[in-house]
């Protein structure tokens, strides 16, 4: 039997060390080259300041569902490598995946999770497990074949090149401090082409390059 | 009452299912139309989040009201009454932004 995760890091959430989600992403905005990004709710607006590309698979209108976007990206395309840019509350809607992943073992499949602890877009309510849940112990469950957490830009910034030189599926847990983006999404006029339907294209088109 | 987004409700439908219809339980579900333009009907609307959700719902058959303004506010208290009668779930849809 053994315990070590729970002694070793079973820091209470409510008073770990939080980077913001700006300096966070600086880190991995500084390590962009090709590879294909897969962002998802908050993140996706900053990455897409941070870091914009024709590269970049934003998820709309599928929350949850950027772990398995991004794992037939990598699946189909080994020859690059993928992140993908996840939240805490929609890796929490779809975790079954972690299990996909790690079953696929993509080599080229980076899972940055996002962890502020709320659901950020709909107005910062508390994840249900915010002071507890930790996705680098449940991907180290699931069989990845790394793990690593952050709380600070610095020492992730020190950390993350040895990270991405390893072979994947790894898991990037960035522990941030919420920011009050409260998402008020415009109405989406009728008729109009679904947004996914729009994002993909270019992204495929730039892939085909 | 559970409070869920309208991604939530397509991400739970055979929970819904399997546990609140079959099990007769009697929820109110508060589901927030993410998006939707209040000058249209929801089976109007452009994004197939909003559009989808009535239909959804009436195939699980789950009665829903549509929270629109102050005057559909005695919507609330008549689905808890509803789905007590009923022994299902019943779900109000904040159907316009509230802030």
């Amino acid at each position: 039997m053994t315990d070590h995760h729970k002694t070793q890091d079973n820091q209470d959430n409510n008073t770990r060390q939080r980077m913001s989600m700006e300096s966070a992403l600086d880190v991995l905005a500084r390590r962009r080259d090709d590879q294909v990004v897969v962002g998802t709710m908050t993140a996706n607006g900053v990455w897409r300041e941070k870091s914009p590309s024709d590269l970049n698979l934003p998820v709309l209108g599928f929350m949850g569902g950027a772990s398995g976007l991004g794992l037939g990206v990598a699946l189909s395309r080994p020859d690059r490598d993928v992140w993908v840019i996840d939240g805490d509350g929609s890796l929490m809607m779809q975790l079954g995946s972690l299990g996909t992943v790690a079953g696929a073992a993509p080599k080229n499949f980076v899972h940055i999770v996002v962890h502020n602890g709320v659901y950020e877009t709909s107005g910062s309510q508390p994840l249900p497990s915010q002071t507890l849940v930790d996705f680098a112990q449940m991907a180290d469950g699931a069989g990845y074949a790394q793990t690593a957490s952050f709380g600070d830009a610095e020492e992730f910034d020190a950390s993350i090149d040895e990270l991405l030189a390893a072979e994947g599926p790894i898991l990037i847990q960035l522990y941030t401090r919420p920011g009050g983006r409260f998402y008020t999404a415009r109405p989406t006029p009728p008729g109009s082409t679904p947004a996914f339907a729009r994002m993909w294209p270019p992204v495929a088109e730039a892939l085909a390059k | 009452m559970m409070q869920i987004q309208h991604a939530g409700l397509y991400a739970c439908v055979n929970n819904l299912r399997g546990v609140a219809l079959d099990g007769r339980l009697p929820i109110v579900l508060l589901i927030g139309l993410l998006g939707r333009d209040p000058e249209l009907e929801p089976e109007e609307d452009g994004s197939s989040m909003v559009r989808l959700c009535r239909p959804l719902l009436e195939t699980l058959d789950i009665p829903s009201h549509l929270l629109d303004g102050p005057d559909d506010l005695h919507f609330i208290a008549e689905a808890f009454d509803q789905a007590a009668e009923r022994n299902s779930p019943v779900a109000l849809l904040v159907g316009a932004p509230t802030s």
